[in-house]
């Protein structure tokens, strides 16, 4: 047998192996262990600010136990004569050391607040501050921060909720002015979603204007792009592609980026400058894959012009000079003119 | 490439039809020029969206993963089983595949390009799986696996067509890993030699190579189930 009468595998017997239950399955599993993921992100919000919690409270748990008060610590440098409390062991001479199994009481008072004497006259014998909470110096709470609410909802993909968090912490303006750049991103997301184009468009240009250095520049430059072309701005949606192309010239939008400046040119009807982008698309990308399709288009709208160029040469030719066997002007010169 | 109720009927194919078929591609494979035009509009308008989709996953949006998962998983899946000629771990490897697409996204250059490139990383995590196999095969720790025709073949499949899919893949189990999953690739996957190459990370000649190794072989060994004794 030979390759010739080979048999072609039929696709129509071949089994299908994504059974719906198997990529549900699957994707849980993947839910679980990716980056980013809504579920596990939110858990593991929600475990940081356990965390941070767990951690403060033992914080000043530690605090109030160990750190004496003033008070205590002079109490501890200048100790006081042993006090004959009740279950006291023997008294202690000041400035004599403890032997092992012994704690000087006011040592062991220092140590354990809770381990005052109650005993009567153990009032009169220690001073009213001792060991009284207002000596405990405290630290001040850290404030957990993280990052707005807004910025979490939307990353899971709930716009609607972002949009209401939003507005809760003072609107969008409030929030693009402290943003950065990775936020203006999510909160032109978040005004898009919402149908706020305007909004979105200015949270791009201010990535554009305050952080033009940053990873997330040339994306903002693209996405500016297609909502300026969305919105009829053909001038702005050309001027935020070539943005794009010169913060990330080799980047993964950049032919498209190329090939949307030229189409946005050509739609203006602005063939000097159509040519001139198309000249570059071709130079940096040779096969583009919309080069074809844009060549079609520029010799489209530049043989109409030709057209009208040469008959206006002629007319100039035949007022100059009338002479009937005047060779027209090539295109290419009737476009520099 | 599920299976349909259609019945499927072998057809046998000059070298020039199948070139011709695989070389314009799965969509355009024996269809009309209208059906292929419509065929190449869905596939730029679904490359369109993947490029959307794969700029918002490298933003971390889980949403526009999880688009991408849902919209790849059925090729990941038939790929994956059909390259390695059984469905064993197969989940593993889907859900392997994903993890590391995501970790690796921004390393994708073309964002269109989504599915080749989720390919490549799932014909990576096959060869390597292959390759262990072989190797506990060689210590004597592990056994063949024997083709598992089930697991291939759809369940409306004609016997023909069954006795077909039976033969090729036990072939197929006696190659290199590499021959293997470059003849399945373009035959059975029907992919562009281009998508091979791309997808076996290796130079266009390399791609043509194995698969030529691989159908050669195919062609020296494989008999007709159905072939009738010549008189």
């Amino acid at each position: 047998m030979t390759r010739e009468s080979f048999p072609e595998i039929p696709q129509e017997a071949l089994k299908s192996h994504a059974q719906p239950e198997r990529v549900e399955r699957v994707w849980r599993r993947l839910e679980l262990d990716l980056v980013g993921a809504p579920r596990s992100r939110a858990s593991l919000n929600w475990w940081l600010a356990f965390g941070a919690m767990g951690i403060f409270g033992l914080g000043v748990a530690l605090g109030s136990r160990l750190q004496p008060p003033s008070a205590e610590l002079a109490a501890v440098a200048e100790p006081r004569p042993a006090l004959p409390t009740p279950g006291a062991g023997p008294a202690v001479e000041p400035g004599t050391p403890a032997t092992a199994g012994q704690v000087a009481p006011a040592q062991k008072r220092v140590r354990s607040p809770r381990a005052l004497p109650t005993g009567e006259g153990a009032a009169d014998d220690y001073p009213l501050t001792y060991g009284e909470p207002s000596g405990l110096t405290v630290a001040e709470p850290v404030a957990v921060s993280g990052p707005p609410e807004w910025e979490t909802l939307a990353e899971t993909g709930d716009f609607r909720a972002a949009k209401a968090a939003l507005d809760h912490d003072g609107g969008f303006q409030r929030a693009s002015e402290r943003a950065s750049a990775s936020q203006l991103l999510v909160l032109a997301d978040i005004a898009r979603a919402s149908g706020g184009r305007e909004e979105a468009a200015q949270a791009l240009k201010r990535v554009l204007s305050a952080y033009d250095s940053a990873p997330e520049a040339p994306l903002a430059a693209w996405t500016l792009g297609n909502l300026l072309e969305q919105a009829g701005d053909r001038v702005g949606a050309a001027d935020a592609y070539a943005t794009y192309r010169r913060l990330s010239p080799t980047g993964d939008f950049a032919e498209d980026a190329a090939a949307r400046q030229v189409d946005a040119a050509l739609s203006q009807g602005n063939l000097e400058v159509g040519t001139h982008a198309l000249e570059e698309y071709a130079q940096n990308f040779p096969k583009g894959r919309r080069l074809a399709e844009l060549r079609k288009r520029l010799n489209a709208l530049v043989a109409p012009a030709d057209a009208a160029a040469s008959t206006e040469t002629e007319d100039d030719d035949e007022a100059t000079e009338p002479s009937a066997e005047a060779p027209a002007a090539p295109p290419s010169a009737a476009r520099e003119h | 490439m599920g299976a349909t109720s259609r019945s499927p009927r072998l057809r046998l194919i000059s070298s020039e039809s199948v070139d011709e078929a695989a070389s314009s591609g799965p969509q355009a494979a024996g269809s009309e020029a209208a059906a292929s035009v419509e065929a190449q509009d869905l596939a730029a308008a679904a490359a369109h969206e993947d490029e959307e989709l794969v700029g918002r996953a490298r933003r971390l949006e889980a949403r526009a993963f999880e688009a991408l998962y849902r919209r790849h998983a059925e090729f990941a899946f038939n790929l994956a089983v059909r390259i390695q000629g059984s469905s064993s771990d197969v989940e593993d490897v889907v859900h392997d595949a994903f993890i590391k697409a995501q970790e690796r996204l921004t390393d994708l250059r073309d964002s269109a390009a989504f599915r080749p490139w989720l390919g490549s990383i799932v014909v990576r995590l096959v060869r390597t799986r292959l390759r262990r196999r072989k190797l506990l095969r060689a210590l004597g720790l592990t056994t063949p696996e024997p083709v598992e025709i089930e697991t291939i073949a759809a369940v409306d499949a004609d016997p023909e067509a069954r006795a077909l899919l039976a033969q090729v893949y036990a072939l197929l189990q006696t190659l290199a890993a590499d021959d293997r999953i470059a003849w399945t690739l373009r035959y059975v996957e029907r992919h562009r030699l281009e998508t091979v190459a791309v997808m076996m990370d290796c130079s266009l000649a390399t791609a043509k190579r194995r698969i030529s190794r691989a159908q050669n072989f195919l062609t020296e060994h494989f008999v007709s189930p159905f072939s009738q004794p010549s008189s």
